[in-house]
C-alpha cells in the first residue's frame, strides 16, 4: 500500500521560469526508497513535498497534487503534515534547537502534549534507535556535525512518524556513523533518502529512484569511473605545527608535530569528534593554540568552515567570488573558479535559493578564488554529486599546481584517494 | 477596510480633548490602542490574510526595531531607527501589515526601553500610521523615491500628530494654546504657530533621518522583505 503518492505535480520555485519538479508521478511505499541524482536536480524539492514545505514553506507556483498518509498535500497544513512525516535535513544545524540533547530529542514531543513517562522512553527508545544513547546528556553545542546528524534523527524518530525522509544525511558522517544511521533506518516502517554518496547503498533500498532537471525514473545508473591522478612535486614548507594542544574546550589534540609543503594535498580522516576540524581551525589560526607553536609562510590563508553555506552574504555567487579577489588582489578573472566548479550559469543567482550541494560549491569558489598560499577545506564534497566532487577534485589539482599548500578534512574515500598525497588520520587526541 | 476602523479608535482618541470632553485617562487610552492592534490582527489571522510565517515576521521586525531602540534610547532630535523598518514593511506588505507592523514595534520597544507612558498608546497609533501611509504609498508607486518621499512626509507628520496629545495639555496658552470655543481656523492657526516653534526643526531630523536610511538601507532590505513576500505567496494551478 502506497503511503505516499504524487499526481503529475509540477512545481516552480518563486522567480524561476523552469521548474523544480515537473510532472512528477510517483508511489512511495514501504522500506527504503533511494533517490539519487546530480546536484540541482531536484532530490530536495522531490523530499520537501512530503512534509509541505514544497511548496507552504518555499512559495511559488504549483500544479498537480498528491498525499501522504491518507492527507493532502496542498490543502493539509505543515503542523499536521509533520506530525506523519519526519524530515532530516540536509544541514543539522538548521534543525537543532536545543542547548541539550535529551531535550532536543524531546522538543517535538513536548509540542504534542505527550505525557512526561512516555516521553522520556520514547527519547531513550529514538537515542538508541541511532546508536547515539551515549550523547544524552551532552551539550548540542559540543557535538560534531556528525553527531548532531544523529540527533536531529533521534529527534524526528521521536515522533514516530509514518514516513522519515532524509536529506543527505550521511553527508558529514564517518563510516562508523554512516552505518550506524542506515541501520537504524532499516527497521522503519518507509523511508525516503537521497544521496550523492551511494556506496554500496542501492543494493540494500527496496526501491531506486533517479533525480534530473526535475523528472523521476526508476533505477540508478553507475557513477563515472575515477580519472587517473596526476603526479606532483611538493616545494618549500608552507606549514608547520609544533608539539600543539588545541581544542575549543580544553585539549582535544595533544603533542601534534606536523610539517606541510607547497602543492602539497595532505588528507585529515577519522571518526567525527576526533579533532580534524579541530586541527583545521587551529592551522588557520581561527583557534589559538593552547601549547606549542603554528607556523605559516606569508600568503593568503582560504578556509572553507563546515556550514559553508554560512559564508555567503553577497546578492550573487559573482559578487561573492569578486569579493575574495579584490581583497586578494588577484588578477584572474572570477569566471575561472566560477567555470572550474561549473557555476557559470548560477553566477548571478542569490546563493540562498541554491540547492545545497549548489550552496556548498559557491562556497568553495568564494573561498580558494584568487590563488591562496594555504587553503584549508573541511568536507568540502559535503552535498555533493559525483560530478561536482570531480570538479572540485579538478581544483584543488589546480592549486596544488600552483604551489597551494591544501589540507582537507573528509570521510569521502573516494575524493581522499583521487587527490590525497598523504592521509593522516585525527582520533582519540593524535594525529597519524 | 478593517484598519480604517481601527484607525477611527485612534482619530477618536487624539481628538477626545478637543470634542470638550476632558483628558482622556491614560489607562483606558492604552487599552484603546492594544485593543486595536490585537483586534486587527485577531481578524485578519481569521481572514488568513495573516498566517504564522507573516505573524512571525511581525514579531521579528517588532523584536529589531527594540534592539534600534536601545541602541539609541532618545534619539537624535526626533530622529529614530525605528520608523526604517516600518516604513519598509508597510510599503512591502501593505497598509494593514504596517500599520501592525508600526504600533507592535512601539509597543515591544517601549516595553524595552522603559518607555512605557501615558504617551504609548498615542505613539502606537502614530506609527501605526506612518507604517500605513507607506502601505497606501507602496500600493500605487513601488519605487524607492516614492518610499523616501513617504518617509519625509510622515515624520513631519507623525510629530505633528502626537502634538495634538500634548497640546491638550497647552490650553490656553496666548496664541498658541487651545481654547475650546475658538473657530476651526483659529484653532488650526494656533496648532500651526505651536508647531512650528516646538517642533519643526525637531521632526526634521526624524523625516531627514527616514529619508536618509531609506535611500541607505532600502535597496538590500526592500529586496530581502520582497523575496520572503514571494516565498509567501503560492499559486495553486
Amino acid at each position: 500500500m502506497a503511503i505516499a503518492s504524487l499526481r503529475g505535480l509540477s512545481y516552480w520555485y518563486p522567480g524561476q521560469a523552469g521548474p523544480a519538479l515537473a510532472e512528477v508521478d510517483l508511489e512511495v511505499g514501504e522500506g527504503l526508497t533511494l533517490v539519487a541524482g546530480p546536484s540541482g536536480g531536484g532530490k530536495s524539492s522531490l523530499l520537501r513535498c512530503f512534509n509541505g514545505l514544497v511548496p507552504h514553506f518555499y512559495g511559488g507556483r504549483i500544479k498537480g497534487g498528491g498525499e501522504v498518509a491518507g492527507l493532502d498535500l496542498l490543502t493539509t497544513p505543515t503542523r499536521r503534515l509533520a506530525r506523519a512525516v519526519g524530515f532530516v535535513f540536509q544541514n543539522p544545524e538548521a534543525q537543532l534547537v536545543s542547548p541539550v540533547v535529551e531535550a532536543e530529542v524531546a522538543f517535538g514531543l513536548e509540542n504534542l502534549a505527550v505525557p512526561r513517562r512516555e516521553m522520556r522512553a520514547r527519547v531513550e527508545a529514538a537515542l538508541a534507535a541511532v546508536g547515539a544513547l551515549a550523547l544524552r546528556q551532552r551539550r548540542v553545542a559540543t557535538l560534531s556535525g556528525g553527531e548532531r546528524q544523529l540527533v536531529a534523527l533521534a529527534s524526528v524518530l521521536a515522533m514516530e512518524p509514518r514516513l522519515v525522509v532524509l536529506d543527505e544525511p550521511t553527508s558529514q558522517l564517518d563510516p562508523e556513523g554512516s552505518a550506524a544511521l542506515l541501520a537504524a533506518l532499516f527497521g522503519l516502517p518507509a523511508v525516503v533518502l537521497a544521496e550523492h554518496r551511494l556506496d554500496g547503498l542501492p543494493a540494500l533500498a527496496a526501491r531506486r529512484l533517479t533525480m534530473a532537471e526535475g523528472r523521476v525514473r526508476e533505477g540508478i545508473s553507475a557513477p563515472p569511473p575515477p580519472a587517473p591522478r596526476r603526479p606532483r612535486a611538493p616545494g618549500h614548507v608552507a606549514w608547520r605545527l609544533e608539539g600543539v594542544a588545541a581544542g575549543p574546550a580544553g585539549p582535544l589534540l595533544a603533542g601534534v608535530d606536523l610539517v606541510g609543503r607547497a602543492g602539497e594535498v595532505v588528507a585529515l580522516t577519522g571518526p567525527n569528534g576526533g579533532g580534524k576540524t579541530t586541527l583545521l581551525r587551529t592551522l588557520a589560526g581561527l583557534l589559538p593554540p593552547l601549547a606549542g607553536r603554528v607556523e605559516r609562510r606569508g600568503g593568503r590563508t582560504a578556509y572553507l568552515p563546515q556550514d559553508a553555506g554560512a559564508l555567503l552574504h553577497r546578492p550573487t555567487i559573482r559578487a561573492e567570488v569578486e569579493l575574495t579577489l579584490g581583497r586578494s588582489g588577484g588578477a584572474e578573472p572570477p569566471e575561472l573558479v566560477l567555470g572550474e566548479l561549473g557555476l557559470l550559469e548560477l553566477a548571478g543567482r542569490y546563493p540562498r535559493d541554491l540547492s545545497a550541494g549548489e550552496r556548498q560549491r559557491a562556497a568553495i569558489a568564494a573561498v580558494i578564488a584568487g590563488s591562496p598560499a594555504l587553503a584549508l577545506l573541511d568536507e568540502p564534497t559535503r552535498g555533493m554529486d559525483a560530478m561536482a566532487a570531480r570538479r572540485l577534485r579538478d581544483a584543488v589539482d589546480r592549486l596544488a599546481g600552483q604551489g597551494c599548500a591544501v589540507v582537507l578534512a573528509t570521510h569521502d574515500r573516494d575524493l581522499v584517494e583521487a587527490v590525497a598525497d598523504r592521509v593522516l588520520t585525527v582520533s582519540g587526541g593524535e594525529v597519524r | 477596510m478593517i484598519v480604517a476602523l481601527a484607525s477611527l479608535a485612534g482619530v477618536a482618541l487624539f481628538l477626545w480633548p478637543y470634542l470638550g470632553l476632558g483628558p482622556f485617562p491614560a489607562a483606558p487610552a492604552l487599552a484603546v490602542a492594544g485593543g486595536a492592534v490585537v483586534l486587527l490582527a485577531a481578524i485578519e489571522a481569521a481572514a488568513r490574510r495573516l498566517d504564522t510565517r507573516l505573524l512571525a515576521l511581525l514579531a521579528a521586525l517588532a523584536a529589531v526595531d527594540a534592539a534600534l531602540r536601545l541602541v539609541l534610547v532618545t534619539g537624535i532630535g526626533g530622529f529614530s531607527p525605528v520608523f526604517f523598518l516600518i516604513l519598509c514593511a508597510g510599503f512591502v506588505f501593505g497598509p494593514t501589515y504596517g500599520f501592525l507592523t508600526g504600533a507592535t514595534a512601539l509597543l515591544v520597544s517601549a516595553l524595552a526601553t522603559g518607555g512605557v507612558g501615558p504617551w504609548l498608546p498615542y505613539q502606537m497609533f502614530g506609527a501605526g500610521w506612518v507604517g500605513m501611509f507607506a502601505g497606501l504609498v507602496g500600493l500605487r508607486w513601488r519605487s524607492l523615491p516614492a518610499l523616501a518621499v513617504a518617509g519625509l512626509l510622515t515624520g513631519f507628520a507623525f510629530g505633528a500628530v502626537l502634538d495634538l496629545w500634548d497640546w491638550s495639555y497647552l490650553r490656553g496658552s496666548p496664541g498658541a494654546g487651545f481654547t475650546p470655543g475658538l473657530s476651526i481656523g483659529a484653532v488650526i492657526a494656533a496648532f500651526g504657530r505651536f508647531y512650528l516653534l516646538t517642533s519643526a526643526l525637531y521632526d526634521a531630523f526624524r523625516a531627514f533621518g527616514n529619508v536618509l536610511m531609506l535611500l541607505l538601507l532600502g535597496p538590500p532590505v526592500l529586496a530581502a522583505m520582497h523575496r520572503l513576500k514571494a516565498r509567501f505567496t503560492l499559486v495553486v494551478e
